[in-house]
C-alpha cells in the first residue's frame, strides 16, 4: 500500500481550473481525482494511500475553510489551498490549520507541484507512523497483565529491584518478564523500549 | 348702623344735584302748588265781597301773628342760610336774607302797631311808621324773591370752603340788620319826611294818592317780576314754591290796599291771616320737603347697603370686640356653614371660630382698628362648624359712635387659593417641562419691543434671572460665524414674515456653544401691532449627536460603496482568474508534456485546446460583466427637472448647512420636462453637489457659494449645472476627472464622476466640466428633450 501512487484530490467548482489540474498532475505522475464541491468530496471513502488535498477556498454551500475543519481528523492528507482572491486573515486562518501551502490563482505549476511534493511527502511519512504505531500496538497487545506492568515501570527507570519491590515480586521473576518484554516488543535496548512506550502513549 | 353716618351719605346731601333747588317738582307737587294757589284765589274771591265790614279792633292780633310770622320767617331763613352754607348758591343767600329781613323787620312793625303793645306804638314812632314800615317789609322782601329768581341760574360751588361761606352768612346778616336799622330810623325820627299815608291814626283813611299807591304797586311789579322769572324757570320744587309766595304777596298786598284799605275791618284780618299762612306754608313745605328729601336719600343709601348685605355675594357681619357676632348675612354662614340660629342665640363667636394660630393677629388688629376705625383687608382662616377650615380676606371698620363694635366683609378665598394652587402647579409643570425639553420660551410685542422670556429661556442663553432683555444683549451671544443666519431673520422681521424655523449657534462666555432651534409665530392685534410667540429649544446634545450620526451615516456609505467596488472587484477578478488559471495551468502542462523525453503531443494537443476554451470562457465573463452594466434597466418617465433637482436640494440642506455653503438656485421658469430615469438623474445631480461641497470644505475668507443652475437646451434639451466657489480643478485634469479611479481626495473612489458620466450618457446626454467665472469648477450635463434609444455603455 505505501507503494501505491499517490492521490490528489482537486476540490474547485471551476470546470477550467479542475480539468487543468487534473492534467497537471496525471502528468506530473499522480493520480488526480476531482470534485466540483466540498459535499461531493465528502462522500469518497477514505484511503491508506499517500494523498493530498488541492482546495478552492470559494466553493457553493460548505467553503474551503470549513471543509477543511471537518477533515481535520486526517493528518495523513496534507491541504494545499488555492483562491481566486486571497486575503490575509484567510490565510492566516488556512495556515493555522495546518494547510502546506496557499496559491492565489492564477498560480504558477512549479509552485504548485512543489507543494504537492511536499505534501505527498508528509503524508507518507503520517502513513508511516501510523502503521508503525499501529503493529507497536498489536504487540503490545500480546504482553500479559504483568509484563505490561513491569514494562511500565521500567520505561520510567525504575532498577528491577525496585520494580520487584513495587510489584511485589522478586528481581528475577522481575528480570525474566522484562527479557519477554524487550523480545515481544522488538526492542533492542531500554532507550527503543522508551521509545516505543512513547510511541505508544504509556503514560508515566 | 344708619345712613346718616355713612360718608357716601354725606357726599350725597352736599351734591345739589339731589336737593330740592334742582329737583324738579313731581306732578304731585305741582298738584299741591296749583292747590294752594287757588285756595288763595278762592279765599280771596270769598273774602273780598265782605272786605268792607268792620270787625272791631283786637289789639292782641297784630302781636300773635306777627310772632308766628316772625318765627317762621326766622325758621325758613334759618333753613335757607344752611342751604346756602351746603350749595354756595348767591342766589339762596339773597333768598334767606330777604326772611331774615322779614322776621327782623315785624319787631319794629308790631311793635309800632297803634294798640299792639303801647297805644302810639313803638316810642318815637309817628302816625306813618307803621304802614311805611309796611312797605319797607314787602318791598325788600319782594326785591329778594326777584333776586333769587335772578340768580338762581348760576352754578352750585360746593368747592368753596366752609370758612368762606360762613363769613358770607354773617356778612349778610350784618347787612341785613343794618338794612333793618336804617329803616326802621327813617321809618320812626324820618316819618316827618315822608309822604303820609294814614290820615287818621286810628281809622287808617288814606291820605294821598301818591303815596298810598306808589308803593303797593311797586311791590306788586316786582312780585309779578319775579313770578314771571320763576315762571320762566320753573325747574326745582323751591322755584314752584316761592311763586305761591309771590302770588300771596301780591294778593295781601292787594287786598290790604285795593280791597279794604282800612285797618280791623275783614280785609284787614284777612290780608294779616294770608301774610301768616304765606310764611307757614313756605316754612313747612320747605320742612317737609327736606325731610322727605333726605328720607329718600337716606333709605335709597340704606338700601344700597342693604342690597349689598342681601345679595349675599360678600359675607358681611357686625361685630363686637368681645367677640359676639351681632349680625350677619346668608353668604356668611354659608361661608363657615353655621345657621341663623347660631347667630340670634350668640353662640356663634369670630373669637372662636378663628383658628389659635390667628388668634395673637387679631388682637394687634383690634388694637389699629380702635386707634383708625378701620383696617386693611387680610387674609385670615376661620373654622367651619364641621372643623374644616375657610380662608377669608377681611376688611372691617368701626362705627363712630361705638369703638367696639364695627361691620366687617368677609370674602371666600377657597377658590382662589385653589386655583392660585391650580396655577402654581400649571406653572411648576411648565417649567419643569421646559427644564427637561430644554426649551425656553419668549414673547415680543413690536409696539412695547419688550421681551417676556421664560426661567429656561434665561438658563439657556445664560443670563441673569429676570434681566432686562434687549436685542443687543440677545446679540452678545451670537455665534460670530452665524451673525448671517440672524441678519436673514432680521430681514424677514422686516418683510413682515410671521413664522420663522431657523437654528443658529450661540457663543457663551465661556467659550462654549451652543446649538437653538427657534421657533416662532406672529400674531397681528386689532392695532396692526404684531406680538411674537416663540419657544427656543437647545439642541447642542441633539445636533452634537446628528453630527456624529451623520458622519457615520458617510462613513457607512463611503465603506460600503468601498465594500460594494472590492466585492465587485474580487468578484471580477473571481471570474476572470478561473478561466486565467486554467489558461496558465494547461498552457505550463502542455510545456512539460511537450518537454518530456518522449513529448506527449496528444496531451500537449488537448491541454492546447483546453487553453483556447478557457480564454474563450474568460472573454465571455468580460462581454457578460460588460453586458451586467449595459443592461441596467433605466425606468423613464416624465420629469420637471426643476423640481427634481429641489428635492435633492432639500435632501443635501442639512449637509450644505453643516459646511456653511449657501445655496442659490436659478431655475428656469420655462423648463420642459425630460423623459429621464429620475432616480438615476438625481443621484448625478447629488454627487455633483457632494463634490462641490466637498471641493469648498477648505475655502475661507470668501464665500462658501453653491449655484445651481437649471435652463433651456436646444431641441427642447435641458442643461443643468452646478458651480462651486472652490479651487477649482487645474485646466490640464478637467477631463481626467472623469476617469475611473482617477480623484484628487485623500478618502474618495474616484468613481462618482464616471458613474454620473456613464449615467448621463446612457441618457443620450453629456457631463463635462469647465472652470468657474473666477474660482472654482462648473459641472455641467444635458439632458436631450427627445430621447432615442439610450446608448449602451
Amino acid at each position: 500500500m505505501a507503494h501505491a501512487t499517490p492521490i490528489v484530490f482537486v476540490v474547485d467548482d471551476d470546470v477550467s481550473v479542475r480539468e487543468s489540474l487534473e492534467l497537471l498532475i496525471r502528468n506530473a505522475g499522480w493520480r488526480p481525482e476531482t470534485f466540483e464541491s466540498a459535499q461531493a468530496f465528502l462522500c469518497r471513502p477514505r484511503v491508506l494511500t499517500p494523498s493530498c488535498l488541492i482546495l478552492d477556498i470559494a466553493l457553493p454551500d460548505l467553503n474551503g475553510l470549513e471543509l477543511q475543519k471537518r477533515i481535520a481528523d486526517r493528518p495523513d492528507m496534507p491541504i494545499i489551498f488555492i483562491t481566486g482572491a486571497g486575503d490575509v486573515p484567510t490565510t492566516v486562518q488556512a495556515m493555522k490549520a495546518g494547510a502546506v501551502e496557499f496559491l492565489t490563482k492564477p498560480f504558477s505549476d512549479t509552485a504548485l507541484l512543489s507543494a504537492i511534493q511536499l505534501a505527498i511527502e508528509r503524508s507518507e511519512t503520517r502513513l508511516q507512523v501510523e502503521t508503525e504505531i499501529k503493529s507497536l500496538q498489536a504487540r503490545y497487545a500480546h504482553l500479559s497483565r504483568r509484563e505490561r506492568e513491569v514494562m511500565g515501570l521500567v520505561v520510567r527507570g525504575l532498577l528491577n529491584k525496585q520494580v520487584g519491590f513495587e510489584l511485589g515480586i522478586s528481581e528475577i521473576t522481575v528480570k525474566a518478564h522484562r527479557g519477554q518484554v524487550m523480545r515481544k516488543m522488538d526492542a533492542r535496548s531500554l532507550a527503543d523500549l522508551v521509545n516505543i512506550a512513547a510511541k505508544l502513549g504509556i503514560a508515566r | 348702623m344708619t345712613a346718616a353716618r355713612d360718608p357716601m351719605i354725606a357726599r350725597e346731601s352736599t351734591n345739589a344735584e339731589a336737593w330740592l333747588l334742582n329737583l324738579p317738582p313731581t306732578r304731585q307737587q305741582t298738584r299741591w302748588a296749583v292747590a294752594v294757589a287757588l285756595c288763595q284765589f278762592a279765599a280771596i274771591a270769598l273774602t273780598a265781597p265782605f272786605a268792607g265790614i268792620p270787625l272791631g279792633r283786637m289789639n292782641g292780633f297784630i302781636p300773635a301773628v306777627e310772632s308766628v310770622v316772625f318765627v317762621t320767617d326766622l325758621v325758613t331763613s334759618v333753613l335757607l342760610f344752611s342751604q346756602f352754607a351746603a350749595h354756595r348758591l348767591n342766589a339762596l343767600l339773597v333768598l334767606a336774607c330777604g326772611y331774615l329781613f322779614s322776621a327782623l323787620i315785624i319787631i319794629p312793625h308790631a311793635l309800632s302797631f297803634p294798640g299792639a303793645f303801647s297805644p302810639v306804638g313803638l316810642p318815637g314812632a309817628g302816625l306813618q311808621t307803621t304802614p311805611w314800615l309796611y312797605w319797607f317789609w314787602h318791598l325788600p322782601f319782594a326785591l329778594a324773591l326777584l333776586g333769587y329768581g335772578i340768580m338762581s341760574n348760576e352754578k352750585s360751588e360746593p368747592g368753596l370752603a366752609r370758612g368762606s361761606s360762613l363769613a358770607s352768612i354773617v356778612r349778610s346778616i350784618v347787612l341785613v340788620l343794618a338794612l333793618v336799622c336804617g329803616l326802621v330810623l327813617v321809618a320812626t325820627a324820618g316819618s316827618a319826611y315822608l309822604p303820609a299815608i294814614f290820615a287818621d291814626r286810628t281809622r287808617g283813611i288814606p291820605a294821598n294818592v301818591f303815596a298810598d299807591y306808589l308803593p303797593p304797586a311797586i311791590t306788586i311789579l316786582v312780585c309779578l317780576s319775579a313770578f314771571a322769572v320763576l315762571w320762566f324757570r320753573r325747574h326745582s320744587v323751591l322755584d314752584q314754591w316761592l311763586m305761591i309766595v309771590a302770588l300771596s304777596v301780591i294778593l295781601e298786598v292787594v287786598i290790604v290796599v285795593f280791597v279794604s284799605p282800612k285797618r280791623f275791618d275783614v280785609g284787614f284780618y284777612a290780608g294779616r291771616l294770608f301774610s301768616l299762612l304765606t310764611s307757614t306754608t313756605i316754612m313747612i313745605v320747605l320742612l317737609m320737603e327736606t325731610i322727605r328729601l333726605y328720607a329718600n336719600v337716606a333709605r335709597s343709601n340704606e338700601g344700597k347697603i342693604r342690597r349689598l348685605v342681601d345679595a349675599n355675594i360678600i359675607g358681611v357681619i357686625i361685630w363686637d370686640i368681645e367677640g359676639r357676632i351681632i349680625d350677619c348675612n346668608d353668604a356668611f354662614l354659608r361661608m363657615i356653614r353655621y345657621e341663623r340660629n347660631d347667630v340670634t342665640n350668640g353662640s356663634l363667636r369670630w373669637t372662636e371660630i378663628t383658628p389659635p394660630e390667628w388668634r395673637a393677629a387679631d388682637q394687634h388688629r383690634l388694637t389699629d382698628i380702635r386707634a383708625s376705625g378701620t383696617i386693611q383687608a387680610f387674609e385670615k382662616e376661620y373654622f367651619r362648624k364641621d372643623g374644616t377650615r375657610v380662608p377669608v380676606l377681611i376688611g372691617a371698620a368701626t362705627f363712630d359712635e361705638s369703638q367696639d363694635q364695627g361691620v366687617a366683609f368677609i370674602v371666600d378665598l377657597t377658590d382662589r387659593k385653589r386655583d392660585a394652587e391650580a396655577l402654581r402647579r400649571s406653572e411648576a409643570f411648565l417649567a419643569k417641562g421646559q427644564t427637561l425639553s430644554q426649551t425656553g420660551t419668549f414673547s415680543w410685542h413690536s409696539r412695547t419691543e419688550k421681551f417676556i422670556w421664560s426661567d429656561e429661556l434665561y438658563r439657556i442663553y445664560e443670563f441673569e434671572p429676570g434681566a432686562n432683555i434687549t436685542f443687543e444683549k440677545i446679540a452678545t451671544r451670537y455665534h460670530p460665524e452665524d451673525r448671517a443666519v440672524i441678519a436673514g431673520v432680521a430681514e424677514q422681521v422686516r418683510r413682515g414674515v410671521i413664522d420663522f424655523d431657523y437654528t443658529h449657534r450661540l457663543l457663551m462666555p465661556n467659550g462654549s456653544i451652543k446649538h437653538i432651534h427657534v421657533v416662532a409665530h406672529g400674531s397681528h392685534d386689532k392695532d396692526g401691532q404684531v406680538e411674537y410667540f416663540g419657544g427656543v429649544q437647545d439642541v447642542t446634545q441633539h445636533n452634537l449627536a446628528d453630527e456624529a450620526l451623520n458622519k457615520a451615516r458617510t462613513e457607512l456609505a463611503h465603506m460600503a460603496r468601498v465594500m460594494s467596488l472590492g466585492a465587485l472587484t474580487a468578484s471580477i477578478a473571481h471570474e476572470v482568474n478561473q478561466p486565467l488559471s486554467g489558461i496558465i495551468t494547461n498552457a505550463s502542462t502542455c510545456l512539460r508534456m511537450l518537454g518530456a523525453d518522449s513529448p506527449n503531443l496528444d496531451g500537449a494537443r488537448e491541454t492546447t485546446r483546453r487553453t483556447i476554451r478557457d480564454a474563450n470562457r474568460a472573454a465571455e465573463i468580460i462581454s457578460r460583466l460588460r453586458a451586467l452594466f449595459a443592461n441596467q434597466k433605466i425606468s423613464t418617465e416624465m420629469v420637471d427637472l426643476n423640481e427634481a433637482s429641489r428635492e435633492v436640494i432639500s435632501l443635501s440642506l442639512r449637509e450644505l448647512q453643516t459646511n456653511r455653503v449657501t445655496l442659490r438656485s436659478e431655475f428656469a421658469d420655462d423648463l420642459p420636462s425630460i423623459r429621464c430615469d429620475r432616480i438615476q438623474i438625481q443621484q448625478v445631480l447629488l454627487n455633483l453637489i457632494r463634490n462641490a461641497t466637498e471641493a469648498m470644505c477648505d475655502v475661507d475668507g470668501r464665500p462658501r457659494q453653491l449655484v445651481i443652475r437649471t435652463a433651456k437646451a436646444a431641441s427642447e434639451g435641458v442643461v443643468i449645472s452646478v458651480e462651486d466657489s472652490g479651487p477649482g480643478i487645474d485646466p490640464a485634469n478637467l477631463e481626467r476627472v472623469f476617469d475611473a479611479f482617477y480623484t484628487t481626495k485623500t478618502n474618495g473612489l474616484g468613481i462618482g464622476l464616471s458613474v454620473c458620466r456613464t449615467i448621463v450618457e446612457t441618457h443620450g446626454g453629456k457631463l463635462w466640466a469647465t472652470a468657474g467665472v473666477s474660482h472654482g469648477t462648473i459641472f455641467q450635463f444635458t439632458l436631450p428633450g427627445v430621447v432615442g434609444r439610450p446608448t449602451n455603455l
